[in-house]
């Protein structure tokens, strides 16, 4: 398969090792390469609501080091960073005077931004270049029976400005074909796009644990065994944030919840710890001995 | 009933209402309906109307409603949705028709009453500039974009939160988290601090070690000044009333 720069971002490798070395495994089984790239640094979003010019800037950064290496693609499983990376990267594609701007000023730093990368989640990658096909034919332990509560992350869709190719955000399918090329049942339910709340936890936690919550309410009316997503930020929300809303909220949930490329990782017949499962904050113990008996 | 009787019924049950408040209105002060308020601020004679949607009581207090709806347009800024439309992002801000589609598709206003886009815009508009910019809610966007992509007129409105924000922050109203992930992104390049720790956790998962290699972060950050603007030196009102969260889980906004 094909060759990737693997862009992770600045909280993946230090909180969701889990999610990190999961992508790393899936993505040797399906024989697709992922190159680290050092000079890789913030992609910008944290300081689009401070300055959108710095954002910009700190964004279109990492465009040109891989540019300058001759990488074609940049994947990355943070949804924020692929929104971003996007974003920035269409923009100064198709606006010259907003790439003129920013080639002046990076050109200080040595860089010029030519538009010769493509950006793409993970799962997206997964799904547009491996495909649901060739998937389900690499499994070897196919997750039959299980019910499966896909989470896409707001910014794996929207803006569907931000991207080349978006899905129709309001009925999005990608993670849903992803999820039933491991055999098991991806959940069609109501709450599917509502937003984890993440990017208010820093102003303002109880709205965002409140947003977390609502998602769990919803998905107890439904027959989930787990849920599923692809985003760290989703991650801090759903998988530590049970405890966070059980403390702070009282309210007690106990849905397991794994990063896609775990999930892919137990149907291809990885070993769950080498998946980093043993690092979810949800329980996930009982549903990983339930898929081994399968 | 003709059109007319109907209007005028209308209009009497509105007279019931600001009839009863007249009785405290003094001076100058003209009481205008609510629709007329929206055309205020590019009235070239507003500066010497004081608009109420409220009058203060006799005695010159006003209840915390009444606070709320008093606008005086000495306080509005008419030039402010031009300087909103001038951000990028901010581009579409005079298309809205305040249909309200942002703020039923908002899973931020499903659980917290206090943010509400299609009022934020609306006050944007009208010229609200400092109610606007030193409230807490412009910091409670979670920028999912469930509005941009469902609203009518194409109005980008996370794009609009943001351009606000921008404002604000050139205002010097800041939320205190950035001050930190700034100084963090000099120092690392990063958000988050890859140290010995953090790559011996990784080490054991035979996970590849990081090297930090800030210097190109720390000279853009140098160049746009984000350290000066992260700094501010107000802060807005959402981070007195919330308790600051442990650094680890800050996330960050856009």
């Amino acid at each position: 398969m094909g060759e990737y720069a693997y862009f992770a971002g600045c909280t993946m490798p230090v909180r969701n090792l889990n999610y990190d070395v999961s992508m790393r495994k899936v993505a040797q089984a399906l024989d697709i390469n992922l190159l680290d790239i050092p000079e890789f640094g913030c992609c910008g979003y944290p300081l689009g609501a401070l300055d959108y010019h710095t954002m910009l800037l700190l964004s279109a950064r990492n465009l040109c080091v891989a540019e300058e290496k001759g990488i074609r693609e940049i994947v990355t499983g943070c949804t924020g960073c692929a929104g971003t990376l996007s974003k920035v990267n269409k923009a100064l594609k198709e606006n010259p005077q907003k790439r003129k701007k920013v080639n002046e000023e990076l050109s200080k730093l040595g860089h010029e931004f030519r538009g010769r990368t493509r950006v793409r989640h993970f799962a997206r990658m997964l799904y547009d270049d491996v495909g649901p096909q060739k998937i389900r034919a690499a499994v070897k332990k196919p997750l039959s029976g299980l019910n499966i509560a896909a989470h896409y992350g707001c910014h794996y869709l929207k803006p569907t400005e931000a991207f080349e190719n978006p899905e129709n955000p309001e009925r999005p399918v990608t993670l849903d074909r992803l999820i039933e090329a491991t055999g098991a049942n991806a959940l069609d339910y109501g709450a599917k796009l509502l937003c984890c709340g993440g990017d208010v936890l820093g102003i303002d936690e109880t709205t965002a644990l409140k947003m977390a919550r609502e998602k769990f309410r919803r998905l107890k009316e439904t027959p989930a065994d787990a849920m599923v997503l692809i985003c760290p930020f989703c991650a801090v929300m759903y998988d530590a944030g049970q405890k966070t809303i059980e403390v702070k909220l009282q309210e007690k949930f106990t849905l397991p919840v794994l990063y896609y490329p775990q999930l892919l990782g137990l149907a291809l017949g990885i070993d769950d710890k080498a998946l980093g499962l043993h690092l979810n904050r949800t329980r996930v113990k009982d549903l990983v001995e339930k898929i081994k008996k399968l | 009933m003709t059109k007319g009787s109907r209007q005028n019924g209308r209009m009497a049950e509105g007279d019931e209402d600001g009839g009863s408040r007249q009785n405290g209105r003094r001076g100058r002060q003209v009481g205008v309906p609510c629709c007329l308020a929206a055309l205020l601020p590019c009235c070239p004679a507003s500066k010497i109307l004081i608009a109420y949607l409220g009058v203060p009581k006799p005695d010159g207090k006003m209840t915390d409603t009444e606070k709320l709806s008093v606008l005086r347009l000495e306080d509005l800024d008419p030039n402010f949705r031009q300087k909103i439309a001038a951000e990028p992002g901010g581009e579409m801000i005079r298309f809205c028709f305040q249909c309200g589609t942002c703020t039923a598709s908002c899973p931020v206003r499903a659980v917290e009453d206090k943010f509400n886009p299609r009022r934020i815009i609306r006050m944007a508009l009208l010229g609200m500039r400092a109610e606007v910019l030193t409230s807490s809610f412009v910091w409670l966007c979670s920028s999912c974009y469930a509005c941009q992509e469902r609203c009518p007129q194409g109005v980008k409105i996370t794009g609009i939160m943001g351009a606000i924000r921008n404002i604000a922050v050139r205002d010097r109203l800041v939320p205190a988290m950035f001050a930190g992930q700034v100084a963090s992104l000099k120092a690392h390049g990063r958000v988050y601090e890859v140290g010995e720790l953090e790559n011996e956790k990784r080490a054991k998962l035979g996970l590849p070690q990081i090297n930090e290699m800030p210097d190109e972060v720390r000279r853009i950050l140098e160049m746009t000044g984000a350290e000066e603007l992260a700094k501010g030196n107000q802060t807005p009102e959402a981070n007195q009333a919330a308790a600051p969260p442990p650094p680890q889980e800050s996330i960050g906004g856009a």
